[in-house]
């Protein structure tokens, strides 16, 4: 798939999703640049992971589209986007290695010397059994088999969600050392104040909806406040 | 990628296949030594082991059937359908992976039976002779049969979660659903058509009257196999088809 100047990365039009008569998106308009990070932002059931699904073809859209480069979703899309969803997924009959051996197989831009660097810096053996290891590990390991693919979209649903407090700063770098710079990251999170640091773009997300979009320095410097504290306010009960 | 595909779902499906061919070698072997037992206790174990040996028989059948459902489900609506879906293969060739597989399976699991009965029990190969009138032709017809009925059974499965999970709510209860109703009504309408047939056709007529199974031969039933094994291969492509089309529209994961 050639990218081309006049197509943005990730182009989503008029997209809805309703489940048994309930419409949990509606009218979503978004176009994704190259080279940023975008924060998607909002409550718990807004529909950040049913709009992630969408972009990674786990559903089937109610109307609206989604184009990649130009293109709709397929196999080229998908080979180019890395997407890390907030469930474990992995056999866990398998080991690490397997898994490297896996994604190696099926992504050609999977760089199995990146994923070792990452297993060391996070003190995971490949010969370790998935089903011994921890859902924390097994969630490390998803990220490192997601970061070490060279892709032009890095998706990632909640990557914070299952780490602690104290591993959560370790875990953003890592994210931030692996990205290639030219490439993007779209990150959904209700943990906004520990990501706001890497955020370049933000979108506010509530009942299904896009409620706010912006530059993240443009928001701060619109509302004289921090990202953490206009989603509080925003959104508050 | 295919390649690729179906290695990981031939060796999910096939896991434990060694256990059951171990399971069935052993009680097929007991069941041979102690065949000619006139003491009361081998005469009781023969029979333990006649009876362990079907089971195993049948558990090859079950499992192949357990696995390849188990198999569909997880790996299209599960947690692991959010690495099958975004792997960059076309969508065929994850609906054709999972068909090969099972394809595969049932023609292996089949041929491991028959090679295990034709070797270790030698009275089976006098049954076949003798019940299927002597006939290559009729046991490979036999064999054909069965193979088109699983497979086709196997398609409506596949069929019937891809329908169940078009609903967000109560997949399970609605995948059984459509699974009794695609297997069971065409084979009523064959049945209706069988009954149709004998009123009309001598070569149908045998199969309501006759009272005893020693009534029954094969080579007499010719029309009728050929007419069952026509149906149902025509149900498993057309149900085949069906899961394919399906399939391509897109799946909603859990």
């Amino acid at each position: 798939m050639k990218k081309t100047h006049s197509s943005p990365l990730l182009e989503i039009s008029s997209l809805g999703k309703t489940f048994e008569k309930t419409p949990v998106l509606s009218d979503i308009n978004l176009t994704l640049e190259s080279g940023k990070i975008y924060g998607l932002l909002g409550k718990n059931g807004a529909g950040k992971s049913t709009l992630l699904k969408l972009i990674n073809d786990l559903l089937v859209p109610t109307t609206g589209n989604i184009r990649f480069k130009g293109h709709p979703l397929g196999v080229a899309s998908k080979s180019r986007i890395a997407f890390l969803p907030e469930r474990t997924y992995l056999d866990r009959q398998t080991t690490v290695l397997d898994n490297l051996d896996l994604f190696a197989t099926f992504y050609s831009n999977f760089d199995r010397k990146k994923a070792y660097s990452m297993l060391a810096s996070l003190d995971l053996d490949p010969s370790i059994k998935l089903s011994t290891m921890s859902k924390g590990m097994q969630e490390k390991l998803q990220l490192v088999l997601v970061m070490s693919r060279h892709a032009d979209l890095y998706i990632l649903d909640e990557p914070l969600g299952g780490v602690d407090p104290a591993t959560r700063d370790f875990v953003l770098d890592l994210i931030l050392e692996n990205f290639d710079p030219s490439s993007s990251i779209l990150i959904s999170t209700h943990l906004i104040s520990d990501i706001e640091r890497i955020l370049d773009e933000i979108i506010f997300l509530s009942h299904g909806k896009i409620t706010l979009t912006g530059s993240a320095d443009a928001l701060r410097a619109q509302y004289n406040q921090s990202i953490d504290k206009i989603f509080r306010e925003t959104f508050k009960c | 990628m295919l390649k690729h595909l179906f290695k990981l779902d031939f060796l999910f499906i096939n896991q434990y296949l060694p256990y059951f061919l171990l399971g069935a070698v052993v009680s097929l072997l007991i069941t041979r030594l102690t065949a000619d037992a006139t003491i009361t206790f081998w005469i009781v174990i023969s029979n333990i082991f006649k009876n362990l040996t079907i089971s195993c028989t049948l558990s090859f059948f079950i499992n192949i059937l357990a696995r390849t459902v188990f198999r569909f489900r997880n790996n299209f609506y599960k947690d692991e359908a959010y690495l099958t879906h975004t792997l960059p293969v076309a969508k065929s060739s994850l609906y054709l992976s999972k068909v090969l597989a099972m394809l595969a399976s049932v023609v292996l699991s089949s041929a491991l039976l028959l090679a295990l009965f034709y070797f270790l029990f030698p009275d089976f190969q006098d049954i076949l002779k003798v019940n299927l009138d002597q006939s290559l032709a009729s046991s490979l017809l036999i064999a054909l049969i069965f193979l088109l009925e699983i497979s086709y059974f196997h398609f409506a499965t596949y069929v019937s979660i891809l329908l169940g999970h078009r609903s967000s709510t109560h997949r399970t209860l609605r995948s059984v659903g459509c699974l009794i109703c695609l297997y069971s009504l065409p084979q009523t309408f064959l049945l209706s058509i069988i009954y149709l047939l004998s009123r009309v056709s001598p070569d149908f007529s045998f199969i309501f009257e006759a009272a005893t199974p020693d009534a029954f031969s094969l080579r007499s039933a010719y029309p009728l196999a050929f007419l069952v094994s026509g149906f149902y291969l025509l149900c498993g492509l057309l149900y085949g088809y069906l899961g394919y089309r399906l399939f391509r529209r897109g799946v909603d994961v859990e």
